[in-house]
C-alpha cells in the first residue's frame, strides 16, 4: 500500500519527545516513560517502544536513560513523529523547529488554545500557519496522544498500555480514553490503536477513521465524539470506511439544550443529538448509548461474521435466563426463528436430550445439561438454514462443565464460520474456565443476556449495512 | 428573535427571488411565516408545479362579489384567511375561518373578517381574503433545518400541531436520493402505515418522496432559508397537499 499522510503518526519508527522532563509529575516525563517502558503503571501488556526514542530538553543530559538533545534540530537521525509536551506558549517555536527538521507528524499535548479565549485563539492561528508552511499534520492540541499496541508504542500520557487486539478507539476525550485503557487492562480487552483527537484542529476524527479503515490490524473502529469540525467530511469518511469494516459511535452531549424555543416543529424534532444519530446511521455506523455498549458491540462486530439471516435461536440450560434473553430480543426487534420439525427430529434422534427439553425457541436443554447436549443442540440449530445466528446461555449448575461447554462452542465456530455465535456465561468464579476458553478463541461472551442480544442486533444491522447502497 | 416586520422588510427581495409569497403571523411571540400563493398567481403556481410542491387550491377575494368564483375554484368546504403581506398580529378569532360550505357562509365570513380589520387593524394594508380549499386526511410533517455541522437536515414524521410530541419522526442529512427519501419515511410508523394502505397510498408515498427530494434540493441551493415546516402535509388517497408552510430566514444571510 502506498504511504499515507498519517503513517508517521500511527507507525513511526522514530519519535522525539520535546519537553521531556525529569519531574515525574510532568506530562513530558510521563510520555517519555510510556515510550521507554510501555506505561508509567506497569502491567503485563507493557513493553518498550520498538522504534527509536529521542528526548529534547536543553537543561538535561539524560532522562530515564535517554540522551537529551537541546533541540530537535540537533538529532542526527530522522524523526518521524514529534510529541510536543511543552506549554502552550512555547509550542510555536518548537513546531517551527520540527518543520525545519522535516518531521511530518506531531502530537500537541498542551491545552490552552481555542478553548482558552482570545489569546488561545491567536496561538491556534499561528500554529496553523506553521503547520501549513512545513506541511506538518498534528494531533491536538489538548490531545492525549496515540497508542499502537503492535508497535508497543505508548506515545501518550495514558497511564498504561492495553492488550493488543483488533478494535481501534478514536476518542475526543483524552481522560475518558485513559480510564477506558485502565478498564481494558483489567478486562483483557484488546485494542489495535487508541487515539485521542483533542481539539481536532488539524487531524480530525474523519482523518483517523479514514486511516484506520485501511489498517490491517483493525477489524472494528469505535468512536467517542462530542462535536465535529466538518460534518460532511466525517460522513464521507464513515461511509467509505464502513464498506471495509464496522464503525461504532458513541455521541456525548445528548442532553445539551437545543434552542430554548425552537421556531419550527422541525427544529424541535431535529435536535443536535438526533441529527448526529441520523448522520451516523446514514453512513452505516452503529450507534450505542454507553461506553460499555461501545466496546461490547465492537467485540462482536470485530470477531463474528454478520448475521445475514435475521431470525436467530437461543439455547439455554436455565429457563429464566432464556426467557429474559427472548424478552430483550423482542425489545430490540430481533425475531426468534421457528425451529423446523426436521431440526427438532434431529435433536430428538440424538438420544442425548432429556425428554422434557423445551423443543422450541428459546431451546431450554435443562439445568442438568452436560456438554454433549449443548453439542447436539448447537450443531442442529446452526445447520438449520432458517437460523442466522445463535445465542448460547450457560447458567452454573452442579453438573455444569463450563470449560467443556466452551470447547463445544469453539468447535461449532469452526464448523459454521458463516454464522455468528454469541455466548452468555452467567456467573463468576465457577464459570471462569469456560469464559477463558471463549476469550482465547475470540468468541464474544457477555455476563448478561441483554448484552448478548445487543451484540446480535449489531451483527444483524451490519448485514444490512454491508448490503446497503449509499 | 427579531420581529416579523423586520424579517419581512429585510428579506422581501430574497423571498421574492424564490417566488414565495409571504404573510407573517405572530402567535405567542413566535413569528410564523405562512407560505401562500398570491398576487402573480399564475407565476407562483407555475413555480410550485416546477418544484413539485402541491398546495391547496387558492383564490383571492378582493370584494364580496369575488366569493362565488373563489369558492367555485377551491371547492367546498373552504377556509378563509385574512391576507396582507405586511400583516403582523396575534392570531385572534376572526382572522381565520374554517368550514365554509356555501356562498352564504362565505359572504358572512368575509364581512366578519372585514369588520375585524376595520376594528383592530386600521393601519394594516389588507389585500383581501385568501380562500383555500379545506383539506383533511392523514397529517404528516416534512421539514428542513440547516445544521451547523452537517448542513440541511430533512425531517419526516407524523404531523400536526403536536408533531414533536408524537415522537414519530426521522431525519436524514441532505442531499436525499429517492432511495434515501423512501428509507427515511419507512423509519417512521406513519410511513410504514402509509405503505400498508394499498396502491393509492403507494402513489401518495411516492409523491411524498418527491417533496422530500425537492425540499432537500431547495435547501442545498439556498443559503438564506434556515428552517422550513411543511406542516401539515395532508394525505388523502393518492392526493398529497402541503396545507401550511412556515419558512424561517437566516437574517445574516445564511451560515455558509
Amino acid at each position: 500500500m502506498k504511504s499515507r499522510p498519517l503513517d508517521p503518526l500511527f507507525n513511526p519508527s522514530s519519535i522525539a519527545v520535546i519537553g521531556a522532563s525529569r519531574r515525574d509529575n510532568a506530562a513530558g516525563h510521563g510520555v517519555l516513560k510510556n515510550l521507554v517502558t510501555g506505561g508509567v503503571f506497569q502491567t503485563y501488556f507493557c513493553k518498550p517502544f520498538k522504534g527509536k526514542v529521542f528526548a529534547v530538553n536543553p537543561n538535561a543530559a539524560e532522562i530515564l536513560g535517554v540522551k537529551c538533545y537541546s533541540s530537535v534540530l540537533e538529532i542526527e537521525e530522522q524523526v518521524n513523529l514529534a510529541i510536543i509536551c511543552v506549554p502552550a506558549e512555547t509550542v510555536i517555536p518548537v513546531l517551527k523547529e520540527c518543520g525545519k527538521k522535516k518531521v511530518k507528524a506531531a502530537i500537541i499535548i498542551a491545552a490552552g488554545f481555542r478553548e482558552a479565549g482570545q489569546k488561545g485563539m491567536l496561538l491556534q492561528k499561528k500554529i496553523d500557519e506553521v503547520a501549513k508552511q512545513y506541511k506538518i499534520r498534528y494531533l491536538g492540541p489538548n490531545a492525549l496522544g496515540i497508542i499502537r499496541t503492535s508497535w508497543a508504542m505508548n506515545a501518550s500520557f495514558s497511564p498504561t498500555m492495553p492488550r493488543s487486539g483488533d478494535v481501534a478507539f478514536v476518542s475526543q476525550s483524552g481522560a475518558l480514553a485513559d480510564s477506558i485503557i485502565d478498564w481494558a487492562v483489567s478486562h483483557r480487552y484488546g485494542f489495535s490503536a487508541v487515539v485521542s483527537c483533542g481539539n481536532q484542529e488539524n487531524i480530525d476524527a474523519a482523518d483517523l477513521i479514514e486511516w484506520l479503515a485501511d489498517d490491517e490490524e483493525t477489524k472494528a473502529i469505535t468512536v467517542y465524539l462530542e462535536g465535529v469540525p466538518d460534518g460532511q467530511k466525517l460522513m464521507a469518511a464513515m461511509k467509505a470506511a464502513s464498506k471495509k469494516k464496522p464503525i461504532i459511535a458513541l455521541k456525548g452531549g445528548k442532553s445539551a439544550a437545543g434552542h430554548a424555543a425552537a421556531q419550527t416543529h422541525t427544529a424541535a424534532i431535529a435536535t443536535e443529538y438526533e441529527i448526529f444519530k441520523a448522520a451516523f446511521s446514514q453512513c452505516n455506523t452503529h450507534i450505542v448509548d454507553t461506553v460499555e455498549e461501545l466496546f461490547d458491540t465492537a467485540k462482536a462486530l470485530a470477531q463474528q461474521p454478520v448475521c445475514a439471516q435475521k431470525e436467530i435461536a437461543i439455547i439455554t440450560n436455565g429457563g429464566g435466563a432464556g426467557v429474559l434473553c427472548a424478552d430483550y430480543c423482542h425489545e430490540l426487534g430481533i425475531p426468534l426463528a421457528m425451529i423446523k420439525e426436521s431440526t427438532l427430529k434431529k435433536i430428538d434422534d440424538s438420544g442425548k436430550m432429556h425428554r422434557a427439553y423445551s423443543r422450541r425457541n428459546p431451546m431450554d436443554i435443562l439445568g442438568d445439561a452436560l456438554p454433549e447436549r449443548y453439542e447436539v443442540a448447537v450443531n442442529a440449530l446452526l445447520s438449520d438454514p432458517g437460523i442466522g445466528g445463535l445465542i448460547v446461555i450457560q447458567t452454573m449448575q452442579t453438573m455444569t462443565n463450563s470449560r467443556k461447554d466452551a470447547e463445544v462452542i469453539v468447535e461449532a465456530r469452526k464448523r459454521f464460520p458463516e454464522k455468528p455465535i454469541i455466548c452468555t456465561y452467567l456467573g463468576g468464579m465457577l464459570s471462569k474456565p469456560g469464559m477463558d476458553v471463549l476469550d482465547s478463541h475470540n468468541i464474544p461472551d457477555y455476563n448478561d443476556t441483554r448484552k448478548a442480544a445487543l451484540a446480535m442486533k449489531a451483527l444483524i444491522e451490519r448485514a444490512v449495512f454491508v448490503k446497503r447502497k449509499v | 428573535m427579531t420581529s416579523g416586520k423586520y424579517l419581512l422588510r429585510k428579506n422581501c427581495s430574497k423571498l421574492k427571488d424564490l417566488n414565495i409569497f409571504l404573510t407573517l403571523w405572530q402567535e405567542k411571540g413566535i413569528v410564523e411565516v405562512l407560505l401562500m400563493v398570491l398576487m402573480e398567481q399564475a407565476k407562483a403556481e407555475a413555480l410550485l408545479r416546477k418544484n413539485n410542491l402541491p398546495f391547496p387550491k387558492t383564490a383571492i377575494i378582493r370584494s364580496e362579489k369575488d366569493i362565488p368564483q373563489a369558492l367555485k375554484k377551491t371547492g367546498l368546504p373552504a377556509v378563509f384567511k385574512i391576507y396582507s403581506p405586511q400583516i403582523i398580529h396575534k392570531l385572534e378569532s376572526g382572522t381565520v375561518i374554517m368550514g365554509i360550505s356555501n356562498i352564504e357562509a362565505g359572504v358572512k365570513a368575509y364581512n366578519s373578517m372585514m369588520n375585524t380589520v376595520k376594528k383592530r387593524m386600521k393601519k394594516t394594508k389588507i389585500k383581501g381574503v385568501l380562500c383555500q380549499e379545506q383539506v383533511s386526511g392523514t397529517e404528516v410533517i416534512i421539514g428542513m433545518k440547516r445544521d451547523k455541522n452537517f448542513g440541511p437536515v430533512i425531517v419526516f414524521g407524523a404531523g400536526g400541531t403536536h408533531a414533536e410530541l408524537l415522537k414519530d419522526s426521522a431525519m436524514m442529512i441532505s442531499p436525499l436520493t429517492k432511495a434515501l427519501a423512501e428509507e427515511l419515511m419507512i423509519k417512521t410508523n406513519i410511513g410504514k402505515a402509509l405503505l400498508k394502505e394499498g396502491s393509492r397510498a403507494a402513489i401518495a408515498f411516492s409523491k411524498l418522496s418527491t417533496i422530500l427530494i425537492k425540499l432537500s434540493a431547495l435547501a442545498m441551493s439556498s443559503k438564506t432559508i434556515d428552517q422550513i415546516d411543511f406542516n401539515p402535509v395532508i394525505i388523502l388517497g393518492e392526493r398529497v397537499t402541503i396545507v401550511d408552510a412556515k419558512i424561517m430566514i437566516d437574517e445574516k444571510g445564511g451560515r455558509g
